[in-house]
């Protein structure tokens, strides 16, 4: 028993005495942004302003590493928070609410704090001239997309990677992807609202024209393999973009049309 | 004190396990009940120590329903040693016989005289669930014995499966003292030889019902429990004339 | 109190301060530096109040498995083992969906869904574990593994209902978290609460010794087995509660924290009772001190994840250590 401390103890010790990797960033700019969401630090970061961000979540693949991770919107770090004495705090308003207490250190005066639905194409317009109004001090608009209708006459079924066995995750109406189709002129073989778990027959059922299965990194063999079953051609899109609503959503459509004519 | 046992019937389902069981004894005696496997031996004994209500019937010391009295006085009335002891936890020897003064208050002299009525003292520090199985049931005694009221009820279902020769004279012994300080002991054995020596009286079930019952000498003939048993037994004494030797 | 016993507590409540001691001057920089220095007051909040959440967290926990380990003569057994982290979660996810779909919300509503939760699958295992008029062990572990799995399937309907956002928000919370914000009043109603169920099951202790023998031996002893029962599962499920109420589900402390303070203590309740409450603070206090540490550049690691390998760890030690005497 006693050697067990002595070994907890030392492992304390030496752990103490290693330090954390050290970052080298530093930032002394006039604002210091700190995002708790994916897609906002991609907004800011193709706006123009990455260079004023202090602070991120864990998700923030897109940011630079040594930019401290100060938690996302379901676990805060407040200390290292307040540390990092942010200008502006970058929230996504989601189903989920916002902390309370970052509410309340944004109304005493800690912060700006901007909650910003990133759901929709729509939203992130607003959300990119949002932060263009207050970096950059005029408000932009995304480059507009183009037509909102079926010109290109096609049906598609638009879902993610699945699971060993399962057809993958399908947006639905009113999802940023959809509102992506329709700006590209084609029309969402789904006819339900937001994300849908689609077995294979359902998607045999809904007889889109093709299949685009999305993925941000690398392509399931066996997945595509699976999908493929159902007949139905199917269109392997990658772009580091898809899976996170930000303004670069523009350039996912770009590449998507591309793809579908 | 007056143990009764009054009509008692006993069913689980649809097994009858006691049938019309009527006994009786009196202070200062020590009770065999001998049995076949199965023949409900345990279930007496367990209704007699007010841990089992029966179906009909009921369970009398000096008069008051056994199973009327509230557990903690129960504990100053009878005291029970169970064929298997089972102890949950890292608990000493000595702490497992100290659990039998709960409703009692404590009382080291008691435990400590219990102990070395069971030859235990020198292993009152070992924990419980590293002792053998003779030891396990010597504990069981001891617990009990350093519950007991002299006077009281004794109850002991086959308190003597594990112990070796020295332990069960040690065992016996013990009985008949308890007996003599004017507790009713009733114990459940499997010994016959050994039930002749430290029994007054006797009850032999078969199927859930009494069989025989009696003071020893008259109801143990080898023609009686034969019988119960369906074997033919040997029947044998040594040469002083005092001990039996009982063999199937 | 035996000079073992006391010693024994008096070292554990010194590791403890030690513990919160290391909690409360561990600073993390921006720069992911960390060295042990006394707070700003603006951060003394957000290192006290964890600190004291952790105590009343795992010491409620410890002593809930320490109950549930002698109610259900199973030295495996601990709050989870009742349903209580599942049905915690499916009050959680049911508040969620009725929230979202009725577009209503409260302050604190989701704890509130999952104290309800919790408690009504306790009710559900209490109800159908009775057996002529006490509670059957046996039983109980058996019904409260149904339980278990109902709420997890109800769990999985709600999710299905839900959008990925709240989905999200569920997983984050299964994996439990101590607070590092949380008003005074609240943590000194939990405190209390929790102090006042350690004591009462400290005051039991010489009836939990005595419950540990056979049902028969028990009561022929003097022990009103189906009224300790009673009172032992409600008092464990009330300290259990209060711990998912402030944290969620955080899993090992109910079932290590009784085997350890038996290493120092054996078994006598009275004292063990005091010493699990100190094992369990200790150790929730410890988890939350390694998670400052680690940091594999995704922010520190949920407070379950630590206390599922460090307490898995730690239980393989005492098992090794301890072979058959657990």
């Amino acid at each position: 028993m006693r050697r067990i401390f002595i070994l907890f103890f030392a492992s304390f010790c030496v752990l103490f005495s290693c330090d954390s990797e050290v970052s080298s960033f530093e930032n002394t700019k006039e604002y210091r942004i700190v995002s708790m969401s994916p897609g906002i630090t991609n907004t800011l970061i193709s706006a123009g302003y990455g260079e004023y961000l202090v602070g991120r979540s864990p998700f923030c693949f897109n940011a630079n590493e040594s930019i401290p991770v100060v938690g996302d919107l379901r676990e805060v770090d407040f200390e290292r928070l307040i540390n990092l004495h942010p200008t502006h705090v970058f929230v996504q308003k989601t189903e989920s609410g916002i902390d309370s207490h970052l509410v309340e250190l944004a109304k005493n005066g800690s912060f700006v704090l901007k909650a910003l639905p990133m759901d929709r194409i729509h939203e992130i317009d607003l959300a990119y001239g949002e932060i263009t109004k207050t970096f950059g001090n005029k408000r932009l608009k995304l480059e507009k997309l183009l037509a909102n209708d079926n010109s290109l006459g096609l049906s598609v079924l638009v879902v993610t990677q699945g699971a060993v066995g399962s057809a993958g995750m399908a947006f639905g109406k009113e999802t940023y992807l959809d509102d992506v189709l329709m700006s590209i002129g084609v029309q969402n073989a789904v006819n339900k609202t937001g994300w849908i778990s689609l077995s294979f027959e359902d998607i045999v059922r809904l007889k889109p024209d093709k299949i685009i299965v999305v993925s941000d990194s690398l392509f399931s063999k066996h997945s595509l393999e699976k999908i493929r079953t159902t007949g139905i051609p199917v269109i392997p899109f990658m772009h580091e973009d898809v899976l996170v609503p930000s303004s670069k959503i523009i350039d996912v459509a770009s590449q998507l049309q591309k793809v579908l004519n | 004190m007056r143990l009764q046992v009054k009509n008692v019937n006993m069913r689980f389902g649809k097994h009858v396990a006691l049938q019309n069981v009527h006994a009786s004894s009196d202070g200062g005696k020590v009770v065999a009940v001998l049995g076949p496997n199965a023949s409900g031996k345990t279930t007496l004994l367990r209704t007699i120590a007010g841990l089992l209500l029966p179906t009909n019937g009921q369970i009398e010391l000096d008069g008051a329903n056994v199973h009327k009295i509230k557990p903690h006085d129960l504990a100053s009335k009878i005291s029970w040693v169970p064929r298997v002891a089972e102890v949950a936890g890292s608990f000493s020897i000595q702490r497992v016989v100290e659990l039998g003064r709960y409703a009692l208050g404590p009382s080291p002299n008691r435990v400590e005289s219990a102990l070395e009525q069971v030859d235990l003292l020198e292993r009152r520090d070992s924990l419980w669930h590293t002792a053998s199985a003779g030891m396990k049931q010597r504990t069981a005694f001891a617990r009990a014995l350093a519950q007991r009221t002299p006077g009281g009820l004794f109850v002991l279902d086959e308190p003597s499966s594990a112990l070796d020769l020295h332990h069960l004279k040690s065992m016996g012994n013990n009985l008949r003292h308890c007996a003599e300080e004017g507790d009713i002991v009733v114990a459940a054995l499997h010994d016959i030889a050994f039930a002749m020596e430290i029994a007054d009286e006797v009850i032999v079930l078969k199927a859930g019902k009494v069989a025989l019952a009696g003071k020893t000498d008259a109801v143990l003939t080898p023609s009686s429990l034969g019988g119960v048993f369906g074997v033919d037994l040997t029947w044998a004494m040594d040469d002083a004339g005092k001990r039996h030797l009982v063999l199937p | 109190m035996k000079s073992r016993s006391f010693f024994s507590i008096i070292f554990l409540s010194i590791l403890l301060v030690g513990a919160v001691i290391i909690r409360l001057l561990i600073t993390r920089s921006a720069e992911g530096i960390i060295s042990l220095e006394y707070p700003d007051k603006q951060f003394l909040m957000y290192r006290l109040v964890p600190i004291v959440a952790s105590m009343i967290v795992g010491a409620g926990l410890g002593v809930s498995g320490m109950g549930l380990q002698v109610l259900l003569r199973n030295p495996l057994a601990s709050p989870w083992i009742l349903g209580l982290s599942s049905g915690a979660g499916l009050g959680v996810m049911a508040t969620m969906y009725f929230e979202y779909t009725f577009e209503f919300s409260y302050f604190g509503s989701q704890s509130v869904g999952a104290i309800v939760g919790a408690l009504l699958s306790l009710l559900c295992v209490y109800v159908l574990s009775r057996r002529r008029g006490g509670i059957d062990p046996m039983s109980m572990v058996l019904v409260g593994v149904v339980v278990s799995v109902l709420c997890g399937a109800g769990i999985m309907i709600f999710q299905h209902a839900v959008p990925m956002g709240l989905r999200g928000a569920f997983t984050t919370w299964l994996m439990g978290s101590i607070p590092e914000v949380e008003s005074w009043w609240r943590l000194l109603i939990f405190a209390f609460t929790t102090l006042l169920g350690i004591i009462a099951v400290s005051y039991w202790g010489p009836t939990l010794d005595a419950a540990c023998l056979s049902d028969d031996e028990a009561k022929s002893v003097g022990v009103n087995l189906p009224q300790i029962r009673k009172k032992l599962f409600i008092t464990s499920s009330l300290l259990a509660s209060i711990g998912v109420l402030l944290a969620g589900p955080i899993a090992f402390v109910g079932l290590i924290a009784p085997h350890g303070a038996r290493l120092f203590l054996g078994g006598s309740h009275r004292t063990l009772t005091i010493a699990t409450a100190l094992c369990g603070a200790l150790l929730l206090v410890c988890a939350d001190d390694i998670r400052q540490l680690i940091d594999f550049g995704s922010g520190r690691l949920p407070i379950g994840i630590v206390t599922s390998i460090f307490g898995g760890i730690v239980f393989l030690f005492l098992l090794l250590n301890n072979r058959g005497r657990v």
